[in-house]
């Protein structure tokens, strides 16, 4: 289980990125803005971000290939392969953030053009997302195909995205400044987790999957992991609560980030990461 | 011609001597823990009380697995690279020279066929000893097996010579690949998943 230690760091990793693209650009989405006007440094920061995220993860998933320099043959099965399908849409995903990056850096990008290369990012980004689910939801591995993985990976993408959303603008635009509440958005999304987590968690959640007879052994992951991750997750929770308690998001706060805040996120990616662990400890490899 | 080749496995006639899985090693030259062809033991059941009196009620099986070159094979759909390869006969080879090592396919595989070789830092698998058969000979697993166990050809063939049964406790369901396999089932098979029986070997396979 924790030889699978690149696919943890690769698939939290590009959650994590595709999950601060979403939050950002919504707002500005739902107003019909482009992230120009005012907000210029704190997007190039948050499309830096994402293009380190993103390009880290892609870096880490190496350390899982025993050949990874045949790597670059990697995109040649699309037409079967969800594997295949992810590379692609990571890679665009990453090439269009890029691009928006540049757009920013030049200062006079057109409306339309910054808008299509955002929505081709989110877009690349969701694919990316939906083929790492589709990649696990094996018909040979009831433990995995099962409704709880595309919900854990959507969750994940969800409350790293949020909290780390909030942590960078705090940093860089100030508390407050975001036409989003980030804060309370992410106890709900830290709140659904922790509860899908204790009922359908294969192996450990109440209703959760339960190994069945195959030529495959019945490895498990060891239930510590999954009452860490429910206990980070549950302090990440507190800290939120602590933070929205104290007014810390409150434009007339100059804190930028507090420490509460900071906890927080590195409870919840403590518990993501605990979490995913869990996850790839659900399916033994046979002969190892 | 040939479009499909496949094994036929006997449950009722294996003993579980393993000579098949060892003729497997031997004629692949396969490191040690990497087995391409092995025996499950299935093993459960106990005692019942029967109108006053304890019987014994004991399940105990062999199964002979290897890879079965499925008509749809989840391995090569998986794999990135095209590595895995279905031959016109049907037989189902990975070409190492190719393998990246992710080893997706292993978990792809619902009869868990693909085995990770350290020696190549690929995955390996069984490849229907094709030398042996392009040359007019028998697969190693199938000319080891004393009790007459095993037997390979065309799927259509072993059909018409042994049936349609192709699921045993604790296989996997057929549809998912349609494998190329055709299998007697030990009296004790149709018992085994309501009393609970296991693979009770798992150290060795």
């Amino acid at each position: 289980m924790l030889k699978e230690w690149p696919l943890v760091a690769f698939t939290i990793l590009g959650q994590m990125a595709v999950g601060v693209f979403w939050f950002f650009h919504l707002p500005f989405l739902v107003r019909g803005r482009v992230p120009l006007f005012g907000w210029r440094v704190t997007w190039l920061v948050i499309l830096a971000l994402v293009v380190l995220l993103t390009g880290l993860a892609a870096l880490v998933s190496f350390f899982h290939l025993r050949h990874p320099f045949r790597a670059r043959f990697v995109l040649s099965n699309l037409r079967t392969s969800w594997l295949s399908r992810e590379i692609l849409f990571e890679l665009a995903f990453l090439a269009l953030v890029v691009l928006a990056v540049w757009l920013g850096w030049t200062r006079s990008p057109g409306r339309g053009l910054v808008w299509g290369t955002l929505a081709a990012a989110g877009l690349s980004g969701g694919l990316f997302l939906a083929s790492m689910t589709k990649l696990y939801m094996l018909p040979a591995l009831p433990a995995w195909r099962d409704v709880y993985t595309p919900l854990s990976f959507l969750l994940a993408t969800l409350v790293l995205g949020d909290v780390a959303t909030e942590v960078i603008v705090r940093v860089v635009a100030g508390p407050g400044a975001f036409g989003l509440d980030l804060l309370r958005l992410a106890l709900a999304f830290i709140g659904v987790e922790i509860l899908v987590a204790m009922i359908k968690a294969p192996r450990h959640g109440l209703l959760g999957a339960r190994p069945g007879p195959s030529l495959r052994p019945a490895d498990g992951p060891p239930r510590i992991f999954h009452w860490v991750r429910i206990a980070c997750l549950a302090a990440g929770f507190i800290c939120v609560g602590i933070e929205v308690a104290t007014g810390g998001n409150n434009i007339m706060n100059e804190r930028g980030a507090t420490p509460a805040l900071l906890l927080a996120f590195a409870f919840v990616l403590a518990g993501e990461v605990a979490g995913r662990f869990h996850f790839y400890g659900l399916v033994a490899r046979p002969g190892d | 011609m040939v479009t499909q080749y496949g094994f036929y496995f006997d449950a009722a006639a294996c003993s579980g001597c393993k000579a098949c899985q060892v003729a497997c090693k031997d004629r692949n030259d396969l490191e040690p823990g990497v087995l391409w062809r092995r025996v499950y033991e299935v093993a459960g059941g106990g005692w019942e009380k029967k109108d006053g009196v304890w019987v014994p009620s004991v399940i105990a099986y062999n199964i002979s697995m290897a890879c079965n070159h499925c008509a749809n094979p989840v391995c090569g759909l998986a794999c990135p690279v095209k590595a895995i390869v279905k031959r016109e006969d049907g037989i189902v080879f990975v070409d190492t020279g190719a393998c990246i090592g992710c080893r997706y396919c292993e978990w792809a595989c619902p009869y868990t066929a693909l085995r990770f070789d350290a020696r190549t830092n690929t995955v390996s698998k069984c490849n229907f000893c094709y030398e042996a058969i392009d040359a007019g000979g028998t697969p190693a697993c199938v000319a080891a097996c004393p009790q007459r166990a095993l037997d390979f050809g065309d799927m259509a063939e072993l059909r018409k010579k042994y049936g349609e049964v192709r699921r045993i406790f604790p296989l996997p369901d057929p549809a998912q690949t349609d494998p190329g396999l055709i299998i007697k089932p030990h009296r004790d098979a149709a018992r085994a998943a309501e009393r609970a029986a296991e693979v009770a070997n798992w150290e060795e396979v």
